[in-house]
């Protein structure tokens, strides 16, 4: 039971890649749907459609951003691996924030990103305003992995 | 800045209406704007170009076709880096030689075309051959035409008839024949003598042959319809396996002759340039009988009216007079109308000018915020992106497809440049936090040569203090808002709005600035921010007591008519506003997070690399593993750095000054899709339509 601790932290390391990651999922697929539809009917649209379809993958990379600084501050990466068993639940409520919120708002950009292809199949020089559509979503995942980090780095420093 | 416009009138010749256009038309200058309609000058009037213009429509769609013919069957090869290379200039002595090919590039146009239809053509009659194939599939083992009587029988059999035909169920010799009397003997009629052979049997079709006397035949066929017999669909005077071996050797033969009319197109393969040119040609000349339709015209003299950038003004007019003998009349800015809008800022401003056009063209009474903007643009990218390793990626492409692509678009230009500025700066800000692909200094150093070496950061690590990067995350945000605010001052005094100056901007310069040096002597706050001076407290009261001036100057003034009730009531609905402040300054905490973002994920993958150890074999998996690894770093934070740099500016920063919705100059000029041509006009042959 004397490590318990490590169990908690490396659960918050999980959760924060698993929901994002899964949210991410979701939306780039959605959006890959819209972006292969336009593909049939104008290849040469690949470009513009491909960098809509990877906005809602960067809440996956949030969600690894968070597992990543976890696993390293609690020592699992290298290091002694030495956690409370309150600090390691502090490590999963720290990485609570971008797993939820990296889910969910990725999934809803997902289908901003995917309006924002169809958009694009008819006026493919709005493109840079579909991407700010889509990038509004982003705007409280980001707020999210803030959130995350300073929870984290202020842990660390109990 | 906008380019002051200049709107003119030219007044000319009937005859030589279409050299002048040709004329503008290759100097990009003029911003075709006639009069409405029902505005148009006493004894002008317009004619229809609708004819000819959709005859040009047609020629260019020829052209159009026979390229994608070229393209389908002898394909260009285009490089990794095409869509840098821009279109290819033609000069004027080229252009002219094209011109006179015309006749020859229509004719070979139709040619290419009308080879594409027969082999069109002939695919579908492959493809009704093969259906009869596999439609003579289960008759193969009949040895007698399928239609077969007397007549085309050997003369041994003239009393007897043949005939083929199927039924839709599997059946067998004896059940056809018992089924046969059964429908006799309902008839209470005799069955007339057949033979039955079953071809083919399947589960969804029998086939079969029978044979009975000529003079039966009819009545046979009625029996045999209503117990389910049918003739089949193909019938052919040849026995099955001949028209087997007919209709494949039709398939050869078609297949050879498409082959020969592939080759033929691939000849013409030279002509693909032709085409690119018919296309464009084509265009250029509907553009012109567009405006053409456009133009006021007269017994002898046409007019035709636009905007042009002031400084154009002088060489224009001398040409139109000297050369084309028109007259033309300039009239500067009027205060009433709203002219096109052309950007023209300072070299290293100009690359964003492409971000303000793809939110809106200020309008005439706003200014340019291109240039105050690009500082703030460049800052904000190279502190989100902030590693000089990927700053110095940026550089090199950007630098050396800018060297080695001079003939590239102007757009992609001014977005490369953009993208060069945003690396250098990417650069400074990664010097500064000391990321050089994040940790890869001191991983190698230490995996690889056991002995770390780190280069120290020159300012500070956000990693390890992130509450300070935040902080100044915070100030970067306050001064780019108070910047926008100071732009909307600005505007509201050049226009002489003073009462929306004071209530609009000053009070809010009041309000939020008196609000943030508050914070400074709160405990709270500063134990937040871990900043260990305090505020004294006279100078926090005298803050505050400026926040309460400006939010009391906000609820009197904001509304300016109306009763004192519903004035004050939408005062204080916009000081409600205070909290847009706040999340608009709490949004610029995205420069921290996306640049913690790039500098961890580029330590994840540096770790990575480093794990299978030192050595020969770990130093070659690092490097592949740093490759990939930054690669795709520098991919998803490049995009999320330009995004979220664009909406900084675009949500943040335009919303507190600046509207846009002006038109963009868009001269009139040859908008053409291969060939880029080039200025001077040929003088020699301006008779040309």
């Amino acid at each position: 039971m004397d490590n318990l601790g490590i169990v908690f932290a490396l659960l918050g390391a999980a959760v924060a890649s698993l929901f994002s990651g899964i949210g991410s999922a979701i939306g780039v697929g959605k959006a890959g749907q819209a972006a292969a539809g336009v593909v049939t009917e104008d290849p040469s649209k690949f470009s513009k459609v491909l960098i809509m379809q990877l906005l809602p993958g960067t809440q996956g990379i949030y969600g690894l951003l968070i597992a990543f600084i976890t696993l390293s501050q609690v020592g699992i990466l290298g290091g002694d691996a030495d956690v409370t068993p309150a600090k390691g639940l502090l490590y999963l409520a720290a990485c609570l924030p971008i797993a939820f919120v990296g889910l969910f708002s990725a999934i809803s950009q997902g289908k901003a990103a995917a309006s924002g292809i169809m958009m694009i199949a008819k006026k493919p020089d709005q493109m840079s305003k579909g991407m700010i559509f889509a990038a509004m979503v982003e705007t409280y995942a980001i707020l999210a992995l803030l959130v995350s980090i300073l929870a984290i780095f202020g842990v660390s420093a109990l | 800045m906008k380019v002051p416009m200049c709107h003119i009138t030219i007044y000319g010749n009937k005859k030589d209406r279409k050299a002048v256009l040709e004329y503008l038309q290759r100097q990009q200058i003029l911003d075709i704007s006639q009069p409405n309609p029902n505005e148009v000058e006493q004894g002008f009037s317009q004619i229809s170009t609708g004819e000819a213009q959709s005859e040009f429509l047609r020629q260019r769609n020829q052209g159009e076709r026979a390229l994608a013919i070229l393209q389908k069957y002898a394909p260009e090869s285009t490089g990794l880096f095409s869509s840098l290379k821009g279109r290819k200039p033609l000069s004027t002595q080229l252009y002219y030689q094209f011109v006179d090919d015309i006749p020859e590039m229509q004719h070979i146009a139709q040619e290419l075309i009308s080879r594409s239809d027969e082999i069109t053509e002939k695919q579908n009659a492959i493809v009704h051959c093969k259906s009869v194939l596999e439609e003579l599939q289960p008759w193969l083992t009949l040895d007698v035409p399928m239609e077969w009587d007397s007549t085309t029988g050997n003369g041994r059999v003239k009393s007897c008839v043949g005939i083929a035909g199927v039924f839709t169920e599997q059946l067998s010799e004896t059940e056809i024949l018992s089924r046969y009397d059964a429908a006799a003997n309902t008839q209470d009629g005799e069955a007339p003598a057949i033979s039955i052979e079953v071809i083919d049997a399947q589960p969804q079709q029998t086939c079969v042959w029978l044979v009975c006397r000529n003079e039966d035949a009819a009545h046979c066929e009625t029996l045999l319809h209503s117990i389910g017999f049918s003739r089949p669909k193909i019938a052919f005077s040849h026995i099955p396996k001949e028209m087997q071996q007919i209709q494949e050797k039709q398939i050869a033969q078609l297949e050879q002759e498409i082959q020969e009319l592939e080759k033929e197109i691939i000849l013409y393969r030279g002509t693909r340039n032709a085409m690119k040119f018919l296309i464009d040609y084509f265009d250029m000349r509907t553009d012109k009988y567009q405006v053409l339709s456009e133009l006021h015209q007269r017994n002898h003299i046409f007019a035709l009216s636009g905007y042009v950038p002031e400084e154009s003004v002088p060489d224009l007019t001398a040409q139109l007079e000297h050369v084309y003998h028109t007259a033309v009349e300039i009239e500067p800015e009027s205060a009433m109308e709203e002219p096109p809008i052309l950007l023209r800022n300072p070299v290293l401003a100009q690359p964003v000018e492409g971000i303000v056009r793809t939110f809106a063209m200020p309008r005439k009474s706003e200014i340019d915020p291109t240039t105050i903007m690009s500082i703030f643009y460049y800052i904000f990218f190279g502190l989100m992106f902030s590693d000089a390793g990927y700053g110095l990626v940026m550089v090199l492409s950007c630098g050396i497809a800018l060297r080695k692509f001079r003939n590239m678009e102007e757009s992609m230009r001014k977005s490369l440049k953009m993208f060069l500025l945003c690396g250098i700066s990417t650069m400074f800000w990664g010097i500064m936090f000391g990321s050089y692909f994040g940790d890869a200094v001191s991983v190698i150093s230490s995996t690889f040569f056991n002995h770390e070496i780190s280069i120290p950061p020159v300012w500070f690590e956000p990693v390890n203090n992130p509450m300070k990067m935040l902080m100044f995350s915070f100030l970067f945000g306050i001064i780019h808002l108070f910047t926008g605010l100071g732009i909307s001052l600005y505007q509201y005094l050049k226009r002489k709005d003073y009462a929306s100056a004071f209530s609009d901007c000053i009070c809010w310069f009041m309000l939020v600035g008196g609000g943030i040096v508050y914070l400074f002597h709160v405990d709270m706050f500063l134990e937040m921010a871990s900043i260990s001076a305090k505020l004294p407290t006279w100078a926090a009261n005298i803050a505050a007591v400026i926040a309460g001036i400006g939010a009391l100057g906000i609820v009197l003034t904001t509304s300016r008519f109306g009763g004192i009730g519903k004035r004050l009531a939408k005062g204080l609905y916009s000081l409600y506003n205070i909290t847009g402040w706040l999340s608009d300054i709490l949004s610029y905490s995205r420069l921290l997070a996306l640049g913690l973002a790039t500098g961890v994920i580029a330590t994840v993958f540096n770790k990575m690399g480093s794990m299978f150890g030192g050595g020969i074999v770990g130093a070659i998996l690092f490097i592949l593993v740093f490759l990939i690894g930054h690669a795709l770093n520098i991919g998803v934070n490049l995009l999320g750095a330009y995004v979220h740099t664009n909406r900084l500016q675009f949500v943040e920063f335009f919303s507190k000054f600046y509207e846009g919705g002006g038109r963009e100059f868009k001269p009139f000029a040859a908008n053409t899709r291969y060939y880029k041509f080039q200025h001077e006009p040929s003088e020699v042959r301006t008779n040309e339509n």
